[in-house]
């Protein structure tokens, strides 16, 4: 074998390496047994807590075996969080009935106006319910020390509350170019919350004052790029510190470096929704992700 | 009446095909779509404006002209640049630019066979040059020494015609930088990182802006010139211009008072010419 030879398979392995994640889909959970699912969240022991609309939580054990059900009893439950003592915390969206005009037709639309915060035990023991007055609606929530982050797509604004009290400490309402009736965020390192700001085709990092502190994404066709009319939809990151990033219709699944560059995909991956769906996204301590396919009711697994 | 020149364009083409011996069939052609109004190519946040289905309009040609269109939807324009590229189509309906500039890849030679109307019987696209309401800039002429966002070379209203109406105008901007959506451009202006932007003239009506960006917070100094905005348009180096005649004749038929609700407009009408002299410098 000639030099060149050798360095045209170099290249060719090299390129492969750098296109594709070691990431490979590693099976389908809840098939059959789920419906429109909301969100994904991770309690103790890597346990998967799937969250759906109808207020039906049912949580996986790592392995993959549904572990049980909470009917937390709830409507129109839009997000979850798990806290650091154990305690699930369900968000409802409350809506009202509104006529509106739509070119020359009236139609019916459902308004949110407030949250309803239910928290539950490990054991799934209803443990308190209180009404959100300063939100209108929840998309995603996350409890990070000992703050209560809420995603609230009426207002359009990422909310950081007190826990304890619920007493609001500041919100993001700037630089937010959110569309589709999708607003998503995850918990990143240092204390801070990584925004999918899907209409800016960015990945934005804040900290818990609401300062931006890093970004990275733009639209093209490229891989480092995010693609399609708004994306990504969600993100999460990795024990190492990489980024995965989630585009809806056509899905792609990527993991990024700490810095927002050099990404690679996930090959494998069905395409999850049909058109500009949200993928509900998590990932456990040991770097499995789950990513919810909506209407198909299943969650799918990547493993490395 | 009105399918009396369908019948003729029909008869003539038969009479034609039997003169050159080409097969005797009926037309069947498959189309690729990328359509800014319409459901199934649209962003879901615009499905109140974007509500145009073909569906209705393909059955009444078929039952009525035998012509067998076959569409093929493809939400993102990177998708439908390979449906073209692929050499599998015999002609696609979107802007004609997009179709137009990959035609020498691709090995295709596209005509455009008739434009297509948008909900308000508009066929007109321009780029439009907007800039915060609160902007201290209040003509175009301010706009010399400016930072500027255009649109990539993808998007003709919004990069060439952008470029040509500076040109033509004599503004001279400090920096000119591109992004590839007007969702991006708009966002730029909104997070004060540039004087201006140009954006699609339907970007604060039937673009996922619409969900983030008012268009009272901005003001238009200056619209580039007009050119299609949709257009159906046919591979001539795989159909004959009898082909093309029949379709078209089929079409504009199809359209004003005998347009199918489903299109949302008076459907189809003749294409303006249109010949972008960025075409012969494109490999």
């Amino acid at each position: 074998m000639n030099k060149r030879c050798t360095a045209l398979i170099a290249a060719l392995t090299f390129c492969g390496l750098s296109c594709f994640s070691e990431y490979k889909v590693a099976g389908q959970l809840g098939k059959g047994h789920l419906g429109t699912i909301s969100q994904l969240a991770i309690a103790a022991n890597d346990t998967l807590c799937v969250l759906e609309i109808n207020g039906k939580i049912t949580r996986f054990k790592a392995d993959g075996a549904v572990s049980d059900t909470i009917d937390t009893g709830m409507k129109n439950t839009s997000a979850i969080a798990v806290a650091s003592d154990g305690n699930i915390h369900v968000f409802s969206t409350v809506t009202e009935m509104k006529k509106v005009k739509s070119g020359a037709r009236m139609r019916e639309i459902h308004v949110p106006v407030g949250v309803e915060h239910g928290v539950f035990n490990g054991a799934g023991k209803k443990l308190g319910m209180t009404r959100l007055e300063n939100l209108k609606s929840a998309k995603a929530a996350k409890i990070i020390s000992n703050k209560l982050v809420i995603a609230d797509l009426t207002a359009r604004a990422l909310v950081f509350m007190d826990l304890e009290s619920g007493k609001e400490i500041t919100r993001i309402d700037k630089g937010l170019r959110l569309c589709c009736g999708i607003f998503d965020f995850c918990e990143a390192p240092d204390d801070t919350v990584a925004v999918s700001n899907l209409g800016a085709f960015k990945v934005q990092r804040y900290d818990m004052d609401g300062k931006l502190v890093m970004e990275f994404g733009k639209r093209g066709r490229g891989l480092d790029d995010f693609q399609g009319c708004c994306n990504p939809v969600s993100a999460a990151y990795l024990v190492d510190g990489s980024i995965l990033t989630v585009e809806k219709d056509p899905t792609r699944i990527k993991v990024y470096d700490s810095k927002g560059s050099k990404a690679v995909q996930i090959e494998g991956v069905e395409e999850l929704v049909k058109g500009c769906s949200f993928i509900p996204t998590t990932v456990d301590s040991k770097g499995n992700i789950y990513l919810a396919a909506n209407p198909k009711g299943y969650v799918v697994k990547c493993a490395q | 009446m009105r399918s009396i020149g369908v019948i003729l364009a029909v008869a003539l083409s038969a009479l034609f095909g039997c003169v050159s011996n080409e097969p005797d069939t009926a037309l069947s052609l498959k189309i690729a779509v990328n359509d800014i109004y319409c459901t199934d190519t649209a962003c879901f946040c615009v499905h109140d404006i974007a509500a145009r289905r073909y569906e209705q309009t393909l059955e009444r040609i078929k039952t009525e002209t035998g012509i067998d269109l076959q569409f093929t939807y493809f939400p993102e324009p990177y998708q439908l640049e390979e449906a073209i590229l692929s050499g599998t189509y015999d002609g696609v309906l979107s802007k004609p630019w997009t179709a137009l500039r990959l035609q020498k890849q691709a090995g295709a030679s596209f005509q455009r066979i008739v434009d297509v109307l948008d909900p308000n019987n508009n066929r007109w696209l321009t780029g439009i040059v907007i800039v915060p309401t609160d902007s201290p800039i209040q003509s175009y002429q301010e706009l010399t020494g400016k930072h500027i966002y255009l649109g990539e070379p993808d998007a003709y209203e919004k990069h060439f015609s952008a470029k040509r109406l500076f040109t033509q105008k004599g503004i001279n901007p400090a920096t000119i930088d591109t992004n590839a959506s007007c969702s991006e451009n708009i966002g730029v202006l909104l997070d004060g990182k540039a004087d201006a932007a140009v954006v699609s003239d339907y970007a604060l009506s039937a673009d996922c802006a619409v969900d983030f960006a008012n268009p009272d917070d901005f003001r238009t100094l200056a619209r580039t010139e007009r050119i299609p905005l949709t257009s159906l348009m046919l591979d001539m180096n795989k159909h004959s211009a009898s082909d093309a005649q029949l379709l078209r004749q089929c079409l504009l038929e199809l359209s004003g008072d005998q347009a199918p609700e489903a299109l949302l407009s008076s459907g189809f009408v003749e294409p303006t010419p249109w010949n972008p002299s960025e075409l012969e410098a494109l490999p």
